[in-house]
C-alpha cells in the first residue's frame, strides 16, 4: 500500500544514481536556466542539488517520483540563490515572487523535452546535423545555408526534412511516457 | 508512400525556417496531426535546446559529480559565494595553502601555488577559471587584464579562458607560450619533467615555443620536448587529461618512474629504485585520488611484479 514513501531504488546503487544522474543532469541545468543567468551557477546548483539527493537518500521518503523532486530542488535552490542576491543587487524585479510560487512553475515537461531534443541532435549525422543547427539554432533562411556551405537549396530542403523526422522518431517513446505520467497518477 | 512521407516532413521544415514557402502552406489536414504537432514543439523550444547544447556534457559532469562524493564534507558555501577571486582545496586535510606577496614594485606578482597532495580551483579577475594540479603554480601582474592577461605556470592546469576579443590570454610555461582566444584547455609544464604538454578541450588556442607555432583545434594534443625542442601534434580523448581536476587520473602505458613522479605530488611522499630497470617498467589503468597511499601502491603491485619498502616518507622498489 505505502510504496510511494519507501526510497527510491535508483539511491540504493552508485551505478542506478549514474544512469539517474546522466539521464536527468540536462533537464535540471534547464531547470536552473529558467531562473539563472550564469552558466556556471546553473552547473554548480545542480551538483550540489544531486549531492543532497545522494547524501540524504537515507533519510528522504520521496513522494510520487524521484525525478519531480530532484527538478523541484533544484528550482528552490535557483530561487533561494535569487534571493540572497538581490540583497546586493536589485536583479529581481517587483513581482517576480509571484512567479516563482505558481504551481504551473511545476511542471518541467518542458526541460526534460528540450534536454531529449539537444540529445537526439547530437546523434544526427554529421553534415545533416550542421545544416540542421545553422538553421535551428542560428535562424539562417535556406538560401543562406546554401551559398555557407556551397550546397545545393534542395540539399538544404532534403536535409531538414531528414533531421525533422529522425528528431520526431527518437522523440516517439519518450513523448509517450512524459504524457502518460499524469494518468498513471491519476490511476493510482 | 516513403516519398510521401519525407514530403511531408520536408514541407513542414520549409514552412518552419524557410519563409519562401509563403502563407497558406499550412494544410488544413496539418492542423491535428500529431507529427506536425510535434515538429512545432521541437520548433518552439529552440531557445530552451539552444541552451541544452551548451551545457557540459552529463558524462562530464558526472565524472566531476564522482570526484566530490568520496570525499569528506566540507563547507562549500564559501565557495558559492566568494567574490572575485577564489581557491579552494579540493582533497581533504589541511585546507589551502595561498599566499600574495606584494611589493611596491611594478612586476608584482600574485603567485597561487597549490601544494603537494592538493588540487586548487582558482578564478581569475577576468572570471577566467583555473584548475590548479598538485605541486603547481602559478603567477600573474598585479595588472592581469588591465593591457595583458598573461599567467606564468609552472605544473600542471586546466584553463577554462573567458572570451575577450581585445585582451588575449597568454599561458607562459618555460620558453612555451600558449595564447588564447576563449576556449578550455590543459597545460602541463612541470619542471623535472623535460616536456610541455597541452591539450585543448574546446575552442583554438595558438602554442608557440622554439621559434615555431602551431595552431590547436578541440581534441588536438601537443608535446614540446624541451631537449629536442620540437612539436609533436596529436588526436587525443581529452577526457584523460582533464580527469585529475576530479581527484582522478589515467594512466595509458606510463613509465613507473613517471607515474611515480606524479604519487610524490599527489602523497608527499619520495620513491627510490633498487635497480634503474625498475624505472621504465610500464602501467596502465586509473588511480583515483581519494584512496590511500597503499591501495594505489598495492595496485601498482600486482600489475608491475615489484614490492615496495616504506620507511616515513621514504618508499623503496624493487623487483618482487
Amino acid at each position: 500500500m505505502d510504496t510511494s514513501t519507501q526510497t527510491d531504488p535508483v539511491l540504493n546503487s552508485v551505478s542506478s544514481f549514474e544512469l539517474f544522474f546522466k539521464s536527468n543532469y540536462p533537464a535540471a541545468c534547464l531547470v536552473a536556466l529558467r531562473y539563472l543567468k550564469d552558466e556556471q551557477q546553473t552547473e554548480d546548483i545542480v551538483q550540489e542539488t544531486f549531492m543532497y539527493l545522494w547524501q540524504k537518500r537515507a533519510e528522504l521518503k520521496v513522494e510520487r517520483n524521484l525525478k519531480q523532486y530532484l527538478f523541484c530542488a533544484v528550482k528552490n535552490r535557483s530561487i533561494n540563490y535569487l534571493k540572497r542576491e538581490k540583497q546586493f543587487d536589485q536583479q529581481i524585479t517587483p513581482g517576480m515572487d509571484n512567479y516563482f510560487t505558481d504551481d504551473r512553475e511545476a511542471d518541467f515537461t518542458e526541460e526534460e523535452l528540450a534536454a531529449r531534443i539537444a540529445g537526439s541532435i547530437e546523434s544526427l549525422p554529421s553534415q545533416c546535423k550542421k545544416i540542421f543547427l545553422l538553421a535551428y539554432q542560428e535562424n539562417l533562411t535556406y538560401g543562406e545555408i546554401a551559398s555557407a556551405l556551397n550546397l545545393s537549396k534542395n540539399t538544404i530542403k532534403t536535409q531538414m526534412g531528414i533531421a525533422y523526422k529522425v528528431l520526431r522518431e527518437k522523440l516517439k517513446n519518450y513523448v509517450l511516457t512524459l504524457f502518460m505520467l499524469p494518468f498513471r497518477q491519476f490511476i493510482r | 508512400m516513403k516519398d510521401n512521407d519525407q514530403n511531408k516532413w520536408e514541407r513542414w521544415a520549409s514552412l518552419l525556417h524557410d519563409n519562401q514557402s509563403g502563407p497558406g502552406a499550412v494544410k488544413p489536414e496539418d492542423q491535428d496531426n500529431a507529427d506536425f504537432l510535434m515538429a512545432n514543439r521541437i520548433f518552439s523550444l529552440r531557445t530552451k535546446v539552444g541552451r541544452a547544447l551548451r551545457l557540459r556534457p552529463a558524462e562530464e559532469a558526472w565524472t566531476i559529480f564522482k570526484g566530490r562524493l568520496y570525499q569528506p564534507k566540507r563547507n562549500t558555501e564559501f565557495l558559492k559565494y566568494a567574490a572575485v577571486f577564489l581557491i579552494s582545496a579540493l582533497i581533504t586535510g589541511s585546507g589551502f595553502w595561498l599566499y600574495n606577496r606584494i611589493t611596491s614594485d611594478l612586476n608584482d606578482y600574485t603567485l597561487i601555488s597549490s601544494p603537494n597532495g592538493q588540487i586548487s580551483n582558482v578564478l581569475l579577475f577576468d572570471g577566467t577559471n583555473v584548475w590548479l594540479n598538485a605541486g603547481s603554480t602559478l603567477k600573474y601582474r598585479r595588472s592581469f587584464n588591465k593591457n595583458d592577461r598573461q599567467v606564468f605556470l609552472e605544473g600542471e592546469a586546466l584553463f577554462s579562458v573567458t572570451e575577450n576579443a581585445k585582451i588575449p590570454f597568454i599561458v607562459q610555461a618555460g620558453d612555451a607560450r600558449i595564447k588564447v582566444f576563449g576556449t578550455e584547455f590543459n597545460v602541463k609544464a612541470y619542471k623535472n619533467e623535460a616536456k610541455v604538454e597541452t591539450v585543448l578541450i574546446t575552442g583554438k588556442v595558438q602554442f608557440s615555443a622554439g621559434g615555431e607555432s602551431v595552431v590547436m583545434s578541440a581534441g588536438d594534443h601537443l608535446l614540446y620536448s624541451l631537449n629536442t625542442r620540437e612539436i609533436i601534434k596529436n588526436k587525443v580523448n581529452t577526457g584523460e587529461y582533464t580527469s585529475w581536476k576530479g581527484g582522478q587520473i589515467y594512466f595509458d602505458d606510463e613509465s613507473l618512474s613517471n607515474l611515480t613522479q606524479l604519487l610524490e605530488r599527489w602523497y608527499e611522499v619520495k620513491f627510490s629504485f633498487s635497480g634503474e630497470h625498475i624505472k621504465s617498467y610500464r602501467f596502465s589503468g586509473v588511480i583515483n585520488k581519494d584512496r590511500s597511499l597503499s591501495y594505489t601502491l598495492n595496485i601498482i603491485r600486482d600489475i608491475n611484479k615489484v614490492e615496495f619498502e616504506i620507511k616515513n616518507e621514504n618508499i623503496l622498489i624493487k623487483d618482487k
